[in-house]
Formats: C-alpha cells, sequence, structure tokens
C-alpha cells in the first residue's frame, strides 16, 4: 500500500512538471509586458530596459521556465507584479477558505446525491424516483452563477424588503450563515451528478445474482440494499465524484466571485483583471496540485471499496 | 408446428435496421421528445431571430429604463432601456453557435487524436495520451480562464479556449472507441484486403465510434454553452454590447437589487437551451446503449 | 402416508410487459416429501427458475407475480404469508443455490462473512460464533476453515459453489432449491458439487429440489422426476419410470435427442423440430402440440388434463385418454 502510494505520488511528478511547462508558456504568451506594468507611464524607454532586465525578462524562454521550476522547488512561486508580495504566501492567506468551500459543498452534495439516487433506484418509475431524476436533470442543466444571484435574490434581496433583515448574507466570510449559499450554488451540479449516477449504478447492481442471493438468505430489503447493493454501487460514484472535482474548483471561481469569498478563485479573477501573471500561473498551478491529489485520494478509495483493486495495490 | 417455425422466421428476417431500433427507443422516451421539441423552437428562434424579436437587439430608449416585466416588454427593460426578451432571442444565435463550434472544434481536433492514438498505439499513443492527461490535470474551467486571460477576452478566444478544453475529452472517448473496435475481426479483414489505414479509421473505426461520439458530443454542448456563459459572466468572454447571455447575466448581477428580472431571464434562457441538450443527450444514450436499457 | 414438506397446487405466474403478458408458469402441481429429491427438468425458458423463485417469495414483482395457486410448506401456504415471516424461512428453512457461483457472491465480502450472515440473521449467533462456524460449515464441503477470510475474486468456481452450498445449508434448511447447480462449470467440477450434493442431503436429512436442463444430472441424483415444458409440468414420475418408460411425446423426444453410447453405429440423433412457443402467444390445446409428432385434432383445442397411466405417474396428454393408459 505504501509503495503503490508512492509510486502514484511519483507518477504525478512528470503530469505537474507539464502542466507547469503549459501554464508558463500560456503565461509567457501573454499580450502586455510586465515591465510597463510595473513602472510609471511615463517610465522612459530606458527605465523599461532596466526593468526587464531586472526581472530577468530578457532571458531566453527556457532559462525563465528553469529558474521558474527551480522557485517552485523551494516553495517561491515568484512575486506579484502589482502587490510585491511572494505569490505563494498570496496563495496560502487565501486557500483556506477556498477548501472551506470546497470540502463543504462536496460532503453535502455526495450525501444528498447518495439518497435521492438510492431512493430513486429502490423506487424505480414512482413519483420519488421521477421527482428525484427532474430535479438532477434542472441541477446538471442549471448555471451556478445564475442559482447564485437568485439565491441572493431570495434570501437577501426579498427577504429585506419584507422582513426587514436578510436570513443570509449576500456576501463574505466567516460564519455558517456566509457559507450555506455558496456550499448550495457550488454543490448543486454535484448532488444532481451524484444522484444520477448512485441510481443508474444502484439499478445496475440490484440486477446482480449476489442481490437475488441476498434477498433469498432472507435479509430485509433495507439490509439488501444497504449492505449489499450500496458499497458494489460506490465505485461508479466515486470515479464521478473524483473526475467532477475539477468541475467543482472550476465553479468556485465563480462562486467566490458572486459572493465575494476570499478564496483563491476570487484571487484569480482580481490577478486575471490586474494582468498579475505570476499571481495568475501560481493559483492555476495550485488548483492542478489540488486537483491531481484528489485524483490520486479516489484511487485510494476504490481500493477501500473494492478487494479486488486493492489486491492490485500490492 | 410449420406455423410457429414460419412466424419465428418471419421475425428474425423483419429484424429492424440500427436506425430504426434506436429511432423506436428514443421515441418511447417521453424526456427525449421534449428535449427535441425544444431544440427544435431553439433552432427556429436563433434563425429566425430578427423576425422572431419584437425588437433590434440595441434598440436603447433611455426613457424606459429598468421596466419590470410588461404587457410592451415581456421580460422588462434593462439599464439602457432595451428589451430584455429580444436582446435573449438574438442572443440564441451567440450561445447556440458557441455550444456547436466549441464542441466541434473539440470533436475534430480530440477525435483526430484520439482515433491516431487508438489505432496506431505505441509511442503515438504514449505521447497524444500523457499530453492530454497534462492538461486534463488543470481544471477545465480555470485552463479557459488562463487562456483567455493570454489571448485576450473576446468571443473568438472565448471559443477557442473552450473548444481546446473539449479537446483531452474527445480525445479519450474516442481512443476507447477505436480500441475495442481495432481487434474486430471486420477491420482485421478490411486490412487484409488491403485497405490503407486512413480508409480504414474514416470507413469503419469511425461509424462504429459514432454512438458514444453522438451521446457525449450531445451532453458535451451543454456543458460548454455553461461554461463559455460563465466565463462571460465573469467578464473574460463575450464583452458588451454583445447580448451573449453570461454578459447580460453579469450585467444584470449589478442591478440585481433593482432590477431582478435583468438576472433572471438570461439565466432561465440558458437554463431551458442545456435542459435541451441534456434531455436529447440522455434519450441518445438510452436508445444507442444497450447495456443501459432495463 | 406422511404429509408432504412442500405441495405445489395450481401455480401460475405471468410476466406483464409493454409488450404483453408472458405465462411463465401454467398451474404445476408438484410435492416433495421429506428426504426426497426431485428432479425438474426443462429447456431454457421452461419456466423453471420461476418456479424456484417463486418458491421463496422472489419472483421479482413488477413486472411478475404469482396470479394463483398454493405453495404450501409444511402445511403453511407461503402466498399467504407477509414479507416478513417469508424472510424469516427463507436462508433459514428453504435454501437456494443459484446457477452461477461466479455471481452469486457478493464481491466485496469475504465467503466466510457471507456465510455467517445467515447464521447471525436466522439464529441469532454473536458475529464472532458465527464466523466460527462459518469456517466449520467450509470445512464441511471442503474448503479449509482457514480460507473464510478469503474474497469471492480469491476462489475458483467450483469453489466458489461450494461457498455457495455452505452459505445454503448454514441453517440446516429443510429444502434445498438448486437451480442448474453446475450448469457453469467444468464437467470434472460438475461431479464433485454433485458428490458434494448427495451427501450433505443424507448427512442434513433435506429435501432436494433439483433443477436441471441436464437429463443426466438429474438422473443420478433424483429419486423423482418431473417434465416441465412452456410452463406445464407434462410428465412426472419416479427416475425409473421416467427415462426408461417415458409416455409424453416431449419426453420421449427429450430422451431421444440424447446421444446413447449403446447406439448402433451410424444411428443419428432425433432432435425435436421447432421451437418451445413464445410465453406471450400460448397455443390453446396443449402447448406442445405444434411441434408433436403424435398431434391429434383434440391437442389443439383443449389443454390435456393429468391422466395417471401408472401407479404414482402423471402425464399430460390426450394419448393416455384414449388408451387408458397404454399407447
Amino acid at each position: 500500500m505504501t509503495s503503490f502510494l508512492l509510486k502514484r505520488l511519483l507518477a504525478l511528478v512528470p503530469v505537474l512538471l507539464g502542466a507547469s511547462f503549459i501554464v508558463f508558456s500560456i503565461m509567457h504568451l501573454t499580450p502586455g509586458d510586465p515591465a510597463v506594468l510595473l513602472l510609471p507611464q511615463d517610465a522612459s524607454a530606458e527605465d523599461i530596459a532596466v526593468m526587464r532586465e531586472s526581472l530577468g525578462l530578457n532571458r531566453p524562454f527556457l532559462v525563465q521556465y528553469g529558474s521558474f521550476l527551480q522557485g517552485i522547488l523551494r516553495g517561491d512561486l515568484g512575486t506579484s507584479f502589482r502587490s510585491g508580495q511572494p505569490v505563494a504566501g498570496l496563495i496560502m492567506s487565501r486557500l483556506p477558505a477556498t477548501m472551506q468551500l470546497a470540502a463543504a459543498s462536496l460532503i453535502v452534495a455526495i450525501i444528498i446525491g447518495l439518497v435521492a439516487g438510492i431512493v430513486a433506484a429502490v423506487r424505480q418509475y414512482t413519483l420519488w424516483d421521477g421527482g428525484a431524476m427532474v430535479t438532477a436533470l434542472l441541477g446538471v442543466s442549471m448555471p451556478n452563477f445564475w442559482l447564485g444571484l437568485m439565491l441572493i435574490l431570495f434570501f437577501s434581496v426579498f427577504w429585506a424588503g419584507r422582513f426587514g433583515s436578510v436570513l443570509l448574507p449576500a456576501s463574505g466570510y466567516g460564519t455558517i450563515q456566509h457559507m450555506i449559499m455558496p456550499a448550495i450554488v457550488l454543490g448543486t451540479a454535484h448532488a444532481a451528478f451524484v444522484t444520477r449516477i448512485t441510481r443508474s449504478s444502484m439499478l445496475e447492481v440490484l440486477r446482480q445474482d449476489y442481490i437475488r442471493m441476498a434477498r433469498a438468505k432472507g435479509l430485509s430489503p433495507f439490509r439488501v440494499v444497504a449492505i449489499h447493493a450500496l458499497r458494489n454501487a460506490l465505485l461508479p460514484v466515486v470515479t464521478i465524484v473524483g473526475l467532477r472535482f475539477g468541475v467543482l474548483l472550476g465553479g468556485s471561481v465563480v462562486t467566490e466571485r458572486i459572493f465575494a469569498w476570499p478564496g483563491i478563485g476570487r484571487l484569480l479573477i482580481d490577478a486575471v483583471r490586474a494582468q498579475d501573471y505570476a499571481v495568475v500561473q501560481g493559483i492555476i498551478l495550485t488548483y492542478a496540485i489540488i486537483f491531481s491529489l484528489v485524483t490520486l485520494g479516489v484511487d485510494l478509495i476504490y481500493g477501500l471499496v473494492d478487494p479486488r483493486i486493492r489486491s492490485q495495490y500490492r | 408446428m410449420s406455423i410457429t417455425e414460419n412466424k419465428t422466421a418471419a421475425k428474425i428476417i423483419r429484424r429492424r435496421t440500427r436506425f430504426e431500433e434506436t429511432w423506436r427507443q428514443f421515441r418511447k422516451n417521453q424526456g427525449a421528445i421534449v428535449g427535441t421539441t425544444l431544440l427544435v423552437f431553439l433552432a427556429t428562434l436563433a434563425l429566425a431571430a430578427p423576425l422572431a424579436a419584437p425588437e433590434g437587439l440595441d434598440d436603447q430608449h433611455l426613457g424606459r429604463r429598468f421596466q419590470p416585466p410588461s404587457r410592451e416588454n415581456i421580460l422588462g427593460t434593462d439599464n439602457l432601456g432595451r428589451d430584455i426578451l429580444s436582446r435573449i432571442i438574438h442572443g440564441s444565435r451567440l450561445s447556440l453557435s458557441i455550444g456547436f463550434i466549441t464542441t466541434s472544434i473539440g470533436l475534430v481536433a480530440g477525435g483526430s487524436l484520439g482515433a491516431i492514438a487508438g489505432y496506431y498505439g505505441g509511442h503515438r499513443d504514449q505521447v497524444i495520451m500523457r499530453f492530454m492527461d497534462i492538461i486534463l490535470a488543470i481544471p477545465g474551467f480555470i485552463f479557459a480562464v488562463a487562456l483567455v486571460t493570454a489571448l485576450g477576452p473576446n468571443l473568438l478566444n472565448l471559443m477557442i479556449a473552450v473548444g481546446l478544453n473539449s479537446i483531452p475529452y474527445f480525445a479519450r472517448i474516442i481512443r476507447s472507441s477505436v480500441l475495442s473496435v481495432k481487434e474486430e475481426e471486420y477491420i482485421q479483414a478490411a486490412r487484409v484486403i488491403g485497405c490503407s489505414n486512413g480508409w480504414i479509421i474514416a470507413r469503419h473505426v469511425i461509424p462504429n465510434a459514432f454512438a458514444p461520439i453522438l451521446v457525449q458530443a450531445t451532453l458535451r454542448i451543454g456543458d460548454t454553452i455553461i461554461i463559455a456563459a460563465g466565463l462571460s459572466f465573469l467578464g473574460l468572454g463575450a464583452q458588451p454590447p454583445l447580448p451573449e447571455w453570461g454578459a447580460m447575466l453579469s450585467a444584470g448581477r449589478q442591478y440585481l437589487r433593482d432590477a431582478w428580472w435583468m438576472a433572471t431571464f438570461p439565466g432561465i434562457a440558458i437554463m431551458i437551451t442545456v435542459l435541451a441538450f441534456n434531455l436529447v443527450g440522455d434519450g441518445l444514450r438510452d436508445a444507442l446503449d444497450p447495456r443501459l436499457k432495463s | 402416508m406422511e404429509r408432504p414438506l412442500l405441495e405445489v397446487q395450481d401455480l401460475h405466474v405471468h410476466y406483464k410487459t409493454d409488450d404483453g403478458t408472458a405465462r411463465a408458469v401454467n398451474g404445476i402441481d408438484f410435492s416433495i416429501h421429506r428426504g426426497e429429491t426431485l428432479g425438474l427438468v426443462g429447456e431454457t425458458g421452461a419456466g423453471k427458475t420461476t418456479t424456484a423463485l417463486a418458491l421463496l417469495g422472489l419472483v421479482p414483482h413488477p413486472p411478475g407475480k404469482i396470479t394463483g395457486g398454493r405453495i404450501l410448506f409444511q402445511g403453511e401456504n407461503l402466498l399467504e404469508k407477509s414479507g416478513k415471516e417469508l424472510r424469516r424461512l427463507r436462508g433459514n428453512r428453504i435454501s437456494i443455490i443459484f446457477q452461477d457461483p461466479m455471481t452469486s457472491l457478493n464481491p466485496l465480502f469475504p465467503a466466510g462473512k457471507q456465510i455467517a450472515e445467515n447464521l447471525t440473521l436466522h439464529q441469532n449467533l454473536p458475529p464472532r460464533e458465527a464466523l466460527k462456524k462459518a469456517g466449520e460449515l467450509l470445512a464441511r464441503v471442503g474448503i479449509p476453515a482457514s480460507r473464510s477470510g478469503n474474497y469471492p475474486h480469491e476462489f475458483s468456481g467450483g469453489m466458489k459453489q461450494r461457498v455457495v452450498i455452505a452459505m445454503a445449508l448454514a441453517c440446516n434448511p429443510a429444502l434445498l432449491i438448486a437451480d442448474e447447480p453446475t450448469t457453469a462449470l467444468d464437467v470434472t467440477i460438475q461431479a464433485q458439487i454433485l458428490e458434494i450434493l448427495r451427501d450433505l442431503k443424507e448427512d442434513f436429512g433435506l429435501s432436494l429440489l433439483m433443477i436441471s436442463h441436464d437429463l443426466g444430472v438429474v438422473a443420478e441424483v433424483a429419486d423423482r422426476v418431473a417434465v416441465m415444458y412452456a410452463g406445464d409440468i407434462v410428465e412426472t414420475g419416479s427416475v425409473g419410470q421416467v427415462f426408461e418408460e417415458p409416455r409424453h411425446p416431449y419426453t420421449i423426444g427429450l430422451l431421444n435427442s440424447l446421444p446413447d453410447i449403446d447406439a448402433p453405429r451410424g444411428e443419428s440423433l432425433q432432435p425435436i423440430t421447432g421451437l418451445m412457443p413464445d410465453p406471450m402467444e400460448l397455443p390453446r390445446g396443449c402447448s406442445f402440440a405444434p411441434r408433436c409428432p403424435r398431434v391429434m385434432p383434440v391437442c389443439e383445442e383443449q389443454k390435456p388434463p393429468v391422466f395417471s397411466p401408472d401407479q404414482g405417474r402423471g402425464v399430460r396428454c390426450f394419448l393416455y385418454h384414449q388408451t387408458g393408459g397404454q399407447p
């Protein structure tokens, strides 16, 4: 197990190296000269040349990439052109907020999705099933930024107009109340996907011989579903949760922007607008690392769920 | 005895073609029919936008700014006094085009890469798929943000970014479809009679990978519409005064407290469109994938 | 004579689908005495598995439904019992072994735990004791108790079927239903499994309903035989009666279609022509009439009742109405 983990971690290295190269290249293509951005508008051509020299922008592309990589190994993602602060520090100060939001919405989405999916499968073709499926379909079709605005409209604007104070704050960070709307916005699509995949996976499992066998043993319908079927139905669910975690991270950028949530997503958009490319590339790399680690975690969960996969780990 | 035999024989002979069978399954699916109807309606609306919309896409009437929905302006007016319904109808052209164009970019580029990787295997497969893994390691929406940042925020670059985003997605699907049909005997047979690789891919491999591709492309159109609208919402895509739904939402956000209709209706338009593609995609999947039939 | 352990009377099972109603079981009667083995033979699709599922109250519903008849187990009608009462019988007094051992075990739980589950459920054994007894049961079917912690994928097909048998016998059932227990296995393994079943049947003193399309298997283990065709039992009798002197044209055809090692060289097999009727469109009269070499006009009009040409035997065929037993 440990050696498997090490192997998988090592396999991440080339992928993340490649990702860093792509991100660095894209940012290198970007129009706009950081040296110009850093200097006052009336700076002379000489000033600009000096600044370029001091930033190392005159060196060949690959050399610049090399020193960027060296920096990463030391935990140095460069310096913000705008604020002059180290990028790594900026990211670390914002990361907890993003992780909180992602974790909260993920957990809620998984719980809701599993329950709805199981009920829909066990009560196939009933109103429960139909209701869950229609809701889930709306959930996957709904743009989360729109849902965010609608929630603000209802819980903050409408509520304040009607009852004099907001039910939930439209922006900010710090309390559970601040967390509710962003978590719903970010988690809805996820919950909907989990519902759909749980239902279809569960229906597939419920057709299997070992489920018929479990019934023939005299187990109650609840035990058949909760113990024999659910764990077998879980693998596709774990897969989709892992795959769509990337979508969740993407969605968090929008969500953080709507609710002024102080995470790295909002930092990213601010940096994009300010053309602060060092920050942009640092954040994108951070997202890639988080996503890769989550994917690795998903592989480990497979092993926990399924002994057949576990035996391949050794 | 002969009667039974003849009946059985007749049954075997009258086996439906794949298309007929798919269509029969598809038609039985209520959701798919609703989705198809919606799509036809939306497409017609987009094609006939100048005729269907009550007003032009940029008709400003500063005298009637922020009008709530009324008989004259069914969905209200915006901060410049433009009719929101008209802008949504004009905007349907943009959203549908974005969906189709970006998906086509991903399908053609990703499809070719996936077909090459799957068909030839070996180091070509290794190089292409490792590259796809790297791109997939960066969450798609965030990758698109990076690309738009680098290329500059406008409609064209938005489509390029979202299109590039879809490449690994299609490359993987098509590669696995190709791998699964490659070893079939009729492909081997085609090789034996001397067909060229390009011919085999175009004539045999792609048609057989058609079903999963069609399903995924349909579902993907819905996804790309949401991604594109999201980028525009962040100000990284279509810019005002284009009536792109995400951009309209973004404008409406500033006036959320005073003019709820500005943000509400473009979002509903996005949802209905994406819903239509999802319904059709689900219907196609159920009809084409016999494994999932219950 | 004591009352049979299981009496099935006029059992009907239908499956309702979009395309129509499939009449899978159409009024069958049979009984099994204590310690007896009844072989239920027939082609695929004859309704054998549906019959087995009906006995356990496990006919998938929807689309399936038991539409008539009685199933008396130890004198009590199972069709009148509540779900809870049935669950107390299943896996406890009545057990089943399904056809495919590869898929009958839950892939995510160790073998011993799956056996122990029956014991904790029906005998209230504490988990540790249940596991210990599961090991003993495994040893009984020829698997070392030490392998009780292994997962299904770590066993071969034959061993999995042994695990399934141990699971079925865990609570000392009165009736064991074996639905094609050897079909999915290699021939050599088949013999071993049959051997185990026969031994355990003696040891546990249980009654066995052996379902198979394989006449050889049935001939080897059964005391009596019921031949099933298109949802009907067309012939019953002792193994000797049915195999030595088949009466129903279908049984005769079935036996003629088997290769016979003593047959003269060059004699060809005689398959029954045609196919079993579609259960959605069963003929009005005898369901075998369309394929029957000795069909009479009456066969296409009415469903034949059961005649008893010999002691202890029943045949659903008009031939025996005419001749009073001798064709």
